[in-house]
């Protein structure tokens, strides 16, 4: 599979080609894992985020138009899996609990800073971590990513930006920030 | 952290955040975790109805290609065979199945020429027995639109000799 193919050409040959699937998965899912990660702020579930992400996508490839860039189809479908991850969870796991585990046992995050910043954006409050996921990891639009919520696109580029906001203020003091 | 509070943050490291947070999504998923997904991927092909009609079609063509490379194969066996026994020219170096079916056509062949002996005798046939025969008499089973008289009155007395009165 060329590696300069677009992702649009190789999601219309997907549904006959095991190959061009395959060539999707690998482009897509350290960006699918992050926006799992971040969103389920748990390893393992973040991990059947990731799973379930890519079963939707391979079943609902022949509904894929190609209106839309096939990265921001497969965010939807992936931000949508990480909130059912997340809604089983909370039936049998408290919050809390799984939210001190994260930093540590992920391999995932590893040098200090990018570490810093993961534990940052977990720390922040709930509509802000997703402005941040939705916005700034999966790379939606404000519109796009509002939609998803059910939040206006002003209210989701105005938390977008006071994410980003408070993710500097908590770099800067890292004592605060853990 | 309400919506109200201005940040004091310049746009510089407001940017440069934002390029941090994309960038956590650069990174590959772990090995053990790239495996589980194509294991579970793996499944998922072999169980949907998606998957189960590629493996049909790659089955149909694997087969559809052995049989028409078994054609090929026998059609060239047939034309190097023929080809032999052909440059050949006696009979002794045919095959006992060739030897057969020319016995066959032989026999077939003595059994039609006492036919067209009982053809000479008798008129020739009708070929159309459903259609109205030209000819009045009944029995009279000549179709041919343009049929002479005189192969009607050859049929005429032809039926009368097998049934008088016709």
């Amino acid at each position: 599979m060329p590696l300069g193919t677009p992702d649009e050409e190789l999601a219309r040959r997907a549904p006959t080609d095991d190959a061009a699937f395959d060539e999707l998965v690998h482009r897509h899912r350290g960006r699918v894992y992050a926006i799992a990660l971040r969103l389920c702020r748990d390893p393992d579930d973040a991990e059947d985020a990731l799973q379930d992400t890519f079963i939707k996508a391979y079943r609902a490839l022949g509904h894929f138009d190609g209106r839309a860039q096939f990265s921001t189809w497969i965010y939807r479908i992936a931000v949508n899996a990480s909130y059912d991850v997340i809604s089983k969870r909370r039936e049998t796991v408290p919050l809390d609990a799984v939210a001190e585990l994260v930093a540590q046992t992920d391999p995932f995050e590893a040098s200090d800073r990018r570490a810093r910043l993961i534990s940052a954006v977990d720390a922040l409050p709930d509509p802000f971590r997703e402005a941040a996921v939705l916005c700034d990891i999966a790379g939606l639009t404000p519109a796009e990513a509002g939609e998803l919520t059910g939040t206006p696109e002003g209210t989701m580029k105005s938390r977008s930006y006071r994410a980003r906001a408070l993710l500097v203020r908590a770099l800067r003091e890292p004592d605060e920030a853990g | 952290m309400d919506d109200e509070q201005t940040p004091d943050e310049s746009l510089p490291e407001l940017q440069a955040i934002a390029r941090e947070l994309a960038a956590l999504g650069d990174a590959d998923v772990p090995r053990e975790i790239a495996v589980r997904l194509d294991a579970r991927l793996s499944a998922e092909r072999a169980a949907t109805p998606l998957g189960v009609t590629r493996r049909k079609r790659r089955r149909t063509l694997r087969v559809a290609s052995l049989a028409a490379g078994l054609a090929a194969a026998a059609v060239i066996g047939i034309v190097i065979v023929s080809q032999l026994s052909g440059s050949d020219g006696s009979p002794a170096a045919t095959t006992p199945a060739a030897s057969a079916l020319a016995e066959s056509s032989v026999a077939g062949d003595s059994a039609a020429g006492s036919t067209l002996a009982k053809q000479a005798v008798l008129p020739k046939p009708c070929r159309k027995p459903k259609a109205k025969p030209p000819c009045r008499t009944k029995r009279c089973r000549i179709v041919r639109k343009k049929a002479t008289k005189a192969r009607h009155r050859a049929c005429r007395q032809a039926r009368g000799a097998s049934a008088p009165g016709g």
